[in-house]
């Protein structure tokens, strides 16, 4: 039987790496917190496994992974239409030409531009926020993350590519108004 | 075609995502999740999921469905072994009135179980079960072709 004190020290150990990894998936708190539960209930249930196991940490992670996308994937075809949707927002558009910002200190800006970053990531549609997080934060080829989530090699290429822009367009604006110094960037600012 | 602005940019962006910390979870989160183990450990084992049922318990649910397997699979093969089963009332007699009540109930079951088999040829039974294989594997594969053209990848 499973010690509750120890399964509770367990899931304070883990607790931000898992819902980190689901709000990114997710994009919603709420969505996020029950994907975490879900997968700590999950452990639970192999706790004996896990508790001295080096690879608890990657166990979560995919557990979380797996039940995030299987979450999305219910409203597959809600996804698919809002993708639909929302392809010319962010990346048909004319590209505009940002003012470069004054240079700052990288140093003191890191911790805003990262905040500026988790927002932004969070802000961008679920169509290209999915195999943007999974590319750079899992680490998946382009053919997995097709595979994984059921639509063609092209459209995840075209999604990453208008995610990436619509970041480097908002925190290029973020950075006008508030002068985080993302001109440390390459290209950031030359546009 | 991508510019080496472009490149640059990707490796800026790649770097920075994964030195994004964590986030910090939810204050209740554990709270929650402790709430939800205590309430799957305050259900009786057999409303747990498989896996956390205790092992003895999946032991006998093994042996028991293995068990009900095999005599279903013997019932079909050679239904003339059922009625040799009434063998065993001597055995139960220690279980009293219990005993001779589920004898009664088994012995009832399995006679009509025998009629069946014998009424119907079995070889009949059987094509029956191969039809009824086949008819569920045709609803499976049409559906799934349903479902792809429905869902095509574009």
């Amino acid at each position: 039987m499973t010690d509750p004190e120890q399964f509770e020290a367990f899931v304070k150990a883990y607790q931000n790496m898992v819902y980190t990894t689901a709000l990114r998936l997710l994009g919603r708190e709420s969505d996020a917190e029950d994907i975490a539960q879900e997968t700590f209930l999950r452990a639970y249930n192999r706790f004996g496994d896990l508790v001295h196991s080096a690879s608890a940490g990657g166990w979560l992670k995919t557990v979380t992974r797996n039940l995030s996308l299987n979450h999305l994937s219910r409203y597959r075809a809600r996804w698919r239409f809002f993708s639909e949707m929302t392809t010319g927002e962010d990346g048909d558009e004319k590209e505009p030409e940002w003012a470069a910002p004054e240079a700052h200190d990288a140093q003191m800006d890191a911790a805003d531009r990262r905040r500026w970053l988790q927002s932004a990531l969070r802000r961008l549609p679920e169509a290209q926020r999915v195999p943007l997080v999974l590319f750079h934060f899992d680490g998946l080829a382009y053919e997995e993350i097709a595979a994984r989530l059921g639509v063609s090699l092209a459209k995840i290429k075209t999604d990453i590519h208008r995610g990436r822009e619509a970041l480097r367009k908002r925190l290029t604006h973020e950075a006008q108004g508030k002068e985080l110094g993302l001109c440390g960037a390459p290209s950031f600012c030359a546009r | 075609m991508k510019t080496e602005q472009d490149r640059a940019w990707e490796r800026w962006l790649d770097r920075e995502l994964k030195q994004l910390p964590d986030l910090p979870a939810p204050a209740a989160l554990v709270h929650r999740v402790m709430l939800a183990v205590h309430q799957r450990r305050s259900l009786p084992w057999y409303r747990r999921p498989w896996p956390a049922w205790p092992p003895s318990c999946q032991i006998f649910a093994l042996l028991l469905f293995a068990g009900l397997a095999g005599f279903a699979i013997t019932a079909v093969i050679n239904p003339a072994w059922l009625p040799g089963w009434k063998g065993l009332t001597p055995h139960l007699e220690p279980w009293g009135e219990t005993g001779r009540g589920l004898l009664a109930i088994g012995t009832t079951l399995l006679e009509a179980a025998v009629l069946l088999f014998q009424s119907v040829a079995r070889h009949l039974f059987l094509v029956g079960l191969v039809l009824v294989l086949a008819g569920y594997l045709c609803a499976v594969a049409i559906l799934s072709a349903c479902y792809q053209l429905a869902f095509q990848r574009r």
